[in-house]
């Protein structure tokens, strides 16, 4: 199915493109905006959540023969977007804790956010505005398993981190996300934390 | 189980990664005591809080979907092998010069009798209309169209806020309805994507936008791009593409009956 080109490395023809094409739109763009908001509350405000994943989907589409159908493609753009985070700003052990001013940023609304659905209660917003304001480390794990529902293994593999440090920034991220709630003394869905 | 187990296991339990043994141990534990019972309500009042409103986040992904697709599309199309990038073949040049020149005649002629027929317009942008057919096609699956507005009265505020108008088309008369939206970089210019839905027709767009530059003219014009009718128009101070399946002369009816009503 392959012919040679001029300089005899195989190529691929017409219709293997546009297979891969749409096995690629179908399987890796239905997690577009999950990422999305994703490097929107963790990339920002150091780096452009939008080229975090433009650049993402590229790599990811340069690399799309090495992703195995019927693996978790979304764990997969995942750990890609950690690597171009990583790679963007340095190692993400060495990242530079963010001043108090751009902390103040953070809890603005991304600029591609639209709206918030109406019907989900307020506190949420709260509570998505506490959670930008953690370091890095613990946003990140947070986020992974809190909303993304990322079983400890695949955050792990996902930040190249032990299971075992997964595990224990997630609980000082709950613990700093209590306290941030304690702290800007709001109530959570009736309960006073 | 005690408590003093349960607080160092209770993390796991919330994100189901004990196994089967060690949480009904925790759930036995749970059921008797209330101190622990309360703390993991604590934790999952504030995972859930958290998660729905994560989740509860309307984004605006059009942009980015657009530059991916469209850099894949490039890369693709610079893979393609045996590609002729000379829009003359090579057999032109070494044609003698009296065939040449009676055959530039007679491409002259030709454009001319299509820009009068209107199937070629020198001078429309054709890349708008190519783009708001590529964001049709991007944005019409119904995965596509998660995450875009739907409720009307946030419909009525994006299409004031994007082209300073106070109703929403209806396009009833037509059969089309349930309309769903959301803002789209096209052209290098920020359109209201609007997407109609009919029983028996594949959806259509609208993309409207306050008219501030030269993109869309006054004129009715109509093109072709991909497996569409785009046709465009600018009335009222508005500017209108609408895309569909359906013939030119369908798609330029609802376009005209959308800008009778931009005039009154």
């Amino acid at each position: 199915m392959f012919e040679l080109n001029k300089s005899g490395s195989s190529v691929m023809n017409k219709q293997e493109r546009l297979s891969r094409q749409q096995s690629f739109e179908r399987e890796a763009m239905l997690h577009l905006d999950a990422l999305l908001k994703a490097a929107n509350r963790i990339a920002r405000p150091r780096l452009d959540a939008e080229d975090v994943v433009q650049e993402t989907y590229l790599r990811a589409w340069k690399h799309f023969d090495s992703f195995e159908a019927g693996t978790n493609c979304r764990a997969w753009l995942f750990r890609i977007m950690f690597n171009v985070i990583k790679a963007r700003s340095g190692t993400l052990a060495k990242r530079i804790e963010i001043p108090m001013e751009e902390e103040v940023e953070l809890e603005n609304r991304p600029s591609n956010v639209l709206f918030f659905d109406p019907l989900k209660k307020i506190e949420g917003q709260e509570a998505l505005s506490a959670a930008t304001r953690l370091s890095p480390e613990h946003r990140e794990v947070l986020w992974l398993v809190v909303v993304e529902e990322f079983s400890y293994r695949e955050v792990a593999e996902i930040l190249e981190a032990p299971v075992g440090t997964v595990m224990s920034r997630l609980h000082r991220a709950r613990r700093e996300l209590r306290r941030l709630l304690i702290t800007d003394s709001k109530v959570v869905s009736g309960v006073r934390l | 189980m005690n408590c003093g187990e349960t607080k160092d296991l209770i993390q796991l339990y919330l994100d189901n990664e004990l196994d089967a043994r060690s949480t009904l141990s925790m759930q036995q534990h749970l059921d008797s005591c209330s101190g622990c019972s309360r703390q993991l309500n604590i934790l999952l009042l504030q995972d859930q809080t958290l998660k729905q409103a994560a989740r509860g986040e309307i984004i605006d992904s059009s942009r980015v979907r657009a530059g991916i697709l469209s850099a894949i599309a490039q890369e693709t199309q610079a893979e393609t092998p045996h590609q002729t990038t000379n829009w003359l073949p090579t057999h032109w040049f070494k044609m003698a010069a009296w065939p040449r020149i009676a055959a530039a005649a007679a491409f002259v002629l030709i454009a001319a009798f299509l820009a009068l027929r209107g199937g070629w317009m020198p001078g429309v942008n054709e890349t708008v209309y190519a783009a708001v057919a590529a964001d049709h096609a991007a944005h019409c699956s119904a995965d596509a169209m998660m995450g875009a507005v739907n409720d009307l009265d946030e419909l009525r505020r994006l299409i004031r806020a994007s082209a300073k108008v106070d109703a929403l088309p209806d396009l009833s008369a037509f059969g089309y309805g349930n309309p769903q939206g959301r803002v789209c970089k096209v052209g290098n210019a920020e359109f209201l994507h609007l997407v109609y839905y009919h029983d028996s027709q594949s959806p259509l767009s609208l993309f409207l936008r306050h008219h501030d530059s030269t993109l869309v003219t006054e004129q009715l014009t109509a093109l072709h791009s991909g497996n569409f009718n785009v046709v465009s128009i600018s009335q009222g101070g508005v500017d209108l593409l609408v895309v569909s399946s359906l013939t030119e002369d369908q798609t330029s009816s609802i376009t005209r009956a959308l800008a009778s009503r931009l005039l009154q």
